[in-house]
């Protein structure tokens, strides 16, 4: 199943709401889903409570991870997603403030698709949205994984 | 062959020949013919014709054939006239046949001249080799007949008598061997009469003389035998008698050699041997010049280097070359001594003019015959006896067998000597020489002599009692005897041993001796004795071990310093002290305990012996008197531990059958920390010395243990600073983690609202209110800006940076990359080579491109920016320089400028966040480098870093 939806995880809202206006801005018309802490990005994969209609939320052609989320963090949703034998090619992109060698060098072990900092500056941030979509969801040849 | 002038006859002649047998018979007709035919045929027998026609008649041709040819001639003749006979017996023939004859006739006539010719041919050859013997032989010989006339006498025989063979034929043979006896040279039988008396042989020995004609007296010995016939009448005798002249001579010259070696075994002064050999030897045997070489040995013995040395010789000529010491090299190739020397052989040279390897000695002009003869010792050579004639051919086999044992002898007597002198060189003052000498007989191995010192060291109060006695009553080892062994054994080649040695006293005191040993040789070389040479030292073993002892005692502690220096545990470097001590303190049981004061208790740190086991780990320091004087830094002893004692340590100690003990204190910076406890087994066991060292070995102890105690506390003190290092490090990790995540999350807060209302509300604000919003999202950038930097800035020291070669052609490439926006409208010239420099990539790629960076930026709005950038090679250095022709420094300014958050101008002017230089100064230090900039206001700057070559 062919979809444009991209899950954001992310638990600041500024920032939820400047990437989806981002997007708007960009002329993007992606869906963009938000979860807002690391257990709820697994409850979304995994089709989990109010997640298992998946005519609401359908599975992401990629995710958005921030690393600093509350509950579970980016990289542990990262090493889960990594170990589900029906979920583990879904590409992931990093997108946090760290620009910690340590950060991007264990997201890259453990399966991390890519790592990108959230630029303060808007503009910049709408370039990097319309390069997303543009790479990860038009060009990007996806993978296929199993829907359940 | 046959010789006949009448044709038939021939004929028939040659038929009847061919008839019996002899097929090929040959004819002749004439005498000339038939000599030409014998000559040529060499026939077996030759049949004559009496009456030839020609020169030559019968009789004249058997007679030219027979003395010729030794061939029998048979005369054929018709006539028998009495004279024909005479003149053909004259010819004596071998058989006549007269014709006519038969064939049985002539067959007879020719097998018995044959026969006869070849009976007398074989007797006349037996007569010719006698003869020719009896000629030649070197023994002399004397026929005579039964009357005692001589018949015969050979050349040998005429030499002898100085009869010559005409005078003495028919002589009576008592006239020319003429005898008498050698004691009183009365007249004895002559052996040739009484072996034709006696018909015996008749031997003569050789006691007796020969009197020649001449009137000479030669020693001889004879022999006569009687000639018999078939009738064993008696017809003759033979005399058989041979020169002793020489025999005697060289009997006499053995005698005389044997005689001299003798005397010179018993020469123990090497000097008066070699003078009195050489002078014996010439004056005895009548040489022209003798002297003796000795050889010195040069280098390891292996390579055979050396030279002959001169040592003493007869006459001016021995004189001169023994003040010169004229030497020869072993490998000197010509020299007869070099030769003899290097080939343990006589070399013998019997005409010096016609032997070219010969070197004439100016000294010595009369030299004709020379022999070298090797001294040697076994294998070993000592030297070479040269022995000078002024005879040609002097040295026969004899005479060198005779020098050989003249030199055997002399190497025997050399070697004596020698070791006499090395050895006993004092043998005038062996009587009162302090040390014990004595001779040992080899068989028995008794003492056979000793001096009186030796006596007296031996404890004996007589020298009879200690004579006979055998030499292990005195030295209990088997040193003696194994050095006995050795020279049995291995012969010549040992001769001496030097060691030490335990002497038995009579008392049974066994006393420490150091003693020499050698052996005595006989005329032969075979060992004979053993010598001793022994000193007591006694005295010199109490230094001795009083030296190791300071040794040992110095040797502990550098143990204890080397275990402190190891950081082992207190326990360790007690066990190493007690280790050492047990070897310098004899003790049954030694230990270390160390002293808690506030709690009055004492630990056992270490401890030795089989009481280990038995001793608890703490006692109760109850006696606080024996803590009191040991905190005085007192040693407590006691000499003769009783039941009685007061503290439980005593008691233990008591249990395990321990006598007395003394407790040495371990004192540290003036604190009593414990003690060293020695216990033994003996009371009062304990030396002031012992005590001495036990107190030295306490005081490493003590510092050892502090030391442990310290290095102990340092190290937790360590441990500790680390952890506290460890957490801060990670708290300031958590720290930079949320500064770069939590504190721009609001940045990009106000920067994106801001944004948003300028987009969103543009028309809802004046100019005044647009310009504020830019102002809130351009603050917020340049703080995000300031954070990076921090960022980066605090990561350097905190990250782990691994320096490997690094080419600045690919920083400088990635640093152009990156600064491109910046860059674009300034002028870069980069001058090669660029080296390799020792970094850490993406380190140095944040320095250049900090500074690259900055000559662009800094430079006034009017000016173009131009940046310069090269190296330069400083021994092992790489500088990088980086030339801007910006606003330039200060003096004053150009140290602060590399401090965090240092700005010189607004932000207004020239942007910035103060952190460039800083990120720059830190980071060149974490690569071991250098940063320095040369700069005048207002004429641009020029920055320099400074990196280890790659």
């Amino acid at each position: 199943m062919a979809t444009n939806t991209i899950l954001l995880a992310e638990d600041e809202p500024n920032d939820v709401f400047l990437i989806k206006r981002a997007f708007q801005k960009a002329n993007l018309k992606n869906t963009i889903q938000v979860a807002e802490d690391g257990d709820m990005v697994v409850a979304y994969l995994s089709g989990e409570g109010q997640f298992a209609n998946r005519e609401e939320y359908p599975l992401p052609a990629l995710l958005m991870l921030d690393l600093k989320l509350p509950r579970r963090s980016g990289l542990e949703v990262l090493m889960w997603l990594k170990q589900q034998p029906n979920l583990k090619r879904l590409p992931a992109i990093i997108l946090t403030s760290s620009s910690e060698t340590s950060d991007i060098n264990q997201a890259y072990d453990l399966g991390a698709n890519s790592f990108l900092i959230k630029p303060v500056s808007f503009q910049t941030l709408v370039e990097m949205v319309k390069t997303i979509d543009a790479y990860w969801i038009n060009l990007n040849k996806r993978p296929r994984f199993r829907d359940y | 062959m046959f010789v006949e002038d009448d044709k038939s006859i021939a004929l028939d002649i040659k038929h009847k020949l061919k008839t019996l047998g002899y097929v090929n018979s040959i004819a002749v007709s004439s005498g000339e013919e038939a000599i030409k035919k014998v000559g040529e045929l060499r026939p077996n027998l030759v049949l004559m014709d009496i009456f030839l026609a020609g020169k030559l008649n019968g009789v004249e041709t058997a007679k030219y054939i027979q003395e010729k040819f030794n061939i029998p001639v048979v005369y054929m003749t018709g006539h028998t006239d009495a004279e024909t006979l005479q003149q053909t017996k004259a010819t004596k023939p071998y058989g006549y046949v007269f014709k006519p004859f038969t064939e049985i006739q002539l067959a007879t006539v020719i097998e018995t001249a044959m026969y006869r010719h070849q009976v007398e041919k074989e007797l006349l050859e037996a007569k010719q080799w006698l003869s020719t013997t009896l000629q030649s032989i070197g023994e002399a010989v004397i026929i005579t007949d039964k009357a005692g006339l001589i018949t015969f006498i050979n050349p040998t025989a005429e030499l002898l008598t100085e009869w010559t063979r005409a005078e003495s034929l028919g002589q009576d043979i008592n006239e020319v061997f003429n005898i008498v006896r050698e004691t009183n040279h009365t007249p004895t039988e002559n052996p040739v009469i009484k072996a034709l008396r006696k018909g015996t042989v008749i031997g003569l020995k050789n006691n007796h003389l020969l009197i020649t004609k001449h009137n000479l007296k030669k020693p001889v010995i004879s022999n006569a035998a009687p000639i018999k016939n078939n009738f064993n009448e008696i017809i003759g005798a033979v005399l058989v008698f041979r020169d002793m002249t020489n025999e005697k001579a060289m009997e006499q010259r053995q005698k005389l050699a044997l005689e001299l070696g003798r005397q010179l075994t018993m020469l123990l002064d090497s000097k008066d041997l070699l003078a009195e050999t050489v002078n014996r030897l010439k004056n005895t045997f009548g040489y022209y010049h003798t002297h003796v070489y000795l050889f010195y040995e040069v280098g390891n013995g292996q390579a055979q280097q050396g030279s002959l040395v001169v040592s003493e010789g007869t006459g001016d000529a021995g004189d001169i070359m023994k003040k010169q010491r004229h030497h020869i090299p072993l490998n000197a190739k010509r020299s007869l001594v070099a030769r003899a020397a290097r080939s343990h052989r006589p070399v013998v040279v019997n005409n010096v003019t016609q032997n070219n390897s010969h070197l004439p000695n100016p000294l010595l002009p009369d030299t004709r015959s020379e022999a070298a003869i090797p001294l040697l010792l076994g294998d070993r050579l000592i030297g070479v006896l040269d022995i000078q004639h002024d005879k040609l051919r002097h040295f026969n086999a004899e005479e060198i067998r005779m020098l050989e044992t003249v030199a055997d002898q002399l190497s025997v007597a050399l070697s004596n000597a020698q070791l006499f002198t090395e050895n006993a060189r004092r043998s005038n003052i062996i009587e009162n020489s302090s040390d014990l000498i004595a001779l040992i007989d080899l068989n028995n191995n008794t003492i056979i002599d000793i001096n009186p010192a030796g006596v007296r060291m031996a404890g004996y109060h007589k020298l009879e009692d200690i004579i006979g006695l055998p030499i292990t009553e005195l030295c209990p080892t088997d040193k003696i005897m194994r050095f006995k062994q050795q020279v049995i054994q291995s012969e010549a080649k040992q001769n001496l041993w030097r060691g030490e040695n335990l002497l038995r006293r009579v008392n049974g005191v066994i006393v420490p001796i150091d003693q020499t040993i050698f052996v005595i040789r006989n005329a032969q070389g075979a060992p004979h004795m053993l010598a001793t040479i022994v000193r007591d030292i006694t005295q010199r073993k109490q230094t001795d071990e009083t030296l190791q002892r300071y040794a040992e005692r110095l040797k502990i502690l550098r143990d204890i310093d080397r275990s402190i220096l190891t950081a082992q545990s207190s326990e360790e470097i007690a066990q190493v002290a007690l280790k050492h001590i047990q070897k310098l303190v004899t003790c049954s049981h030694a230990n270390v305990m160390v002293f808690d004061l506030k709690k009055a208790t004492a630990t056992l740190l270490a401890s030795t012996g089989e009481t280990k086991q038995k001793l608890k780990l703490q006692y109760q320091l109850v006696n606080m008197a024996i803590v009191e004087s040991l905190q005085k830094g007192q040693v407590y002893s006691k000499d003769n531990l009783s039941s009685d004692s007061s503290t439980p340590f005593e008691q233990a100690i008591i249990m395990e059958g321990l006598k007395s003990y003394i407790s040495v204190p371990l004192i540290a910076q003036g604190e009593l920390i414990g003690a060293l406890n020695l216990a033994s087994d003996e009371t009062n066991d304990f030396a002031p010395e012992h005590i001495d060292i036990a107190r030295e070995v306490a005081d490493s102890l003590s510092i050892a243990i502090q030391q442990t105690r310290l290095y102990k506390q340092i190290q937790q003190h360590t441990i500790e600073l680390e952890q506290r290092v460890e957490e801060r490090t990670t708290e300031l990790q958590s720290f930079a983690y949320s500064v770069s995540h939590d504190l721009r999350a609001p940045l990009r807060a106000i920067q994106g609202f801001a944004d948003a209302l300028l987009e969103d509300y543009a028309t809802d604000l004046d100019l005044v209110g647009q310009d504020y919003a830019k102002r809130v999202a351009t603050a917020a950038q340049r703080m995000d800006t300031l954070i990076q930097d921090l960022l980066i800035y605090s990561r350097l020291s905190r990250d782990d940076i691994q320096l490997k070669p690094i080419s600045l052609t690919h920083i400088l490439g990635d640093v152009l990359t990156q600064l491109e926006v910046l860059l674009q409208d300034a002028d870069i010239n980069i001058s090669q080579p660029l080296p390799d420099v020792i970094g850490h990539y993406s380190t140095l790629v944040q320095i250049v491109s900090n500074l690259v960076a900055n000559a662009a930026k800094f430079v006034t709005p009017s000016t173009h920016p131009t940046i310069n950038i090269w190296t330069e090679k400083r021994d092992h250095m790489v500088r990088l320089w980086v030339e801007d022709n910006g606003i330039g420094i200060a003096p004053e300014h150009q140290e602060r400028i590399f401090r965090i958050f240092e700005r010189l101008h607004g932000v207004e002017t020239y942007p910035g966040t103060g952190v460039g230089l800083a990120i720059v100064q830190k980071a060149i230090v974490r690569l071991q480098g250098r940063v320095g900039v040369e700069s005048t206001l207002g004429q641009g700057s020029k920055f320099w870093i400074e990196l280890l070559k790659g």
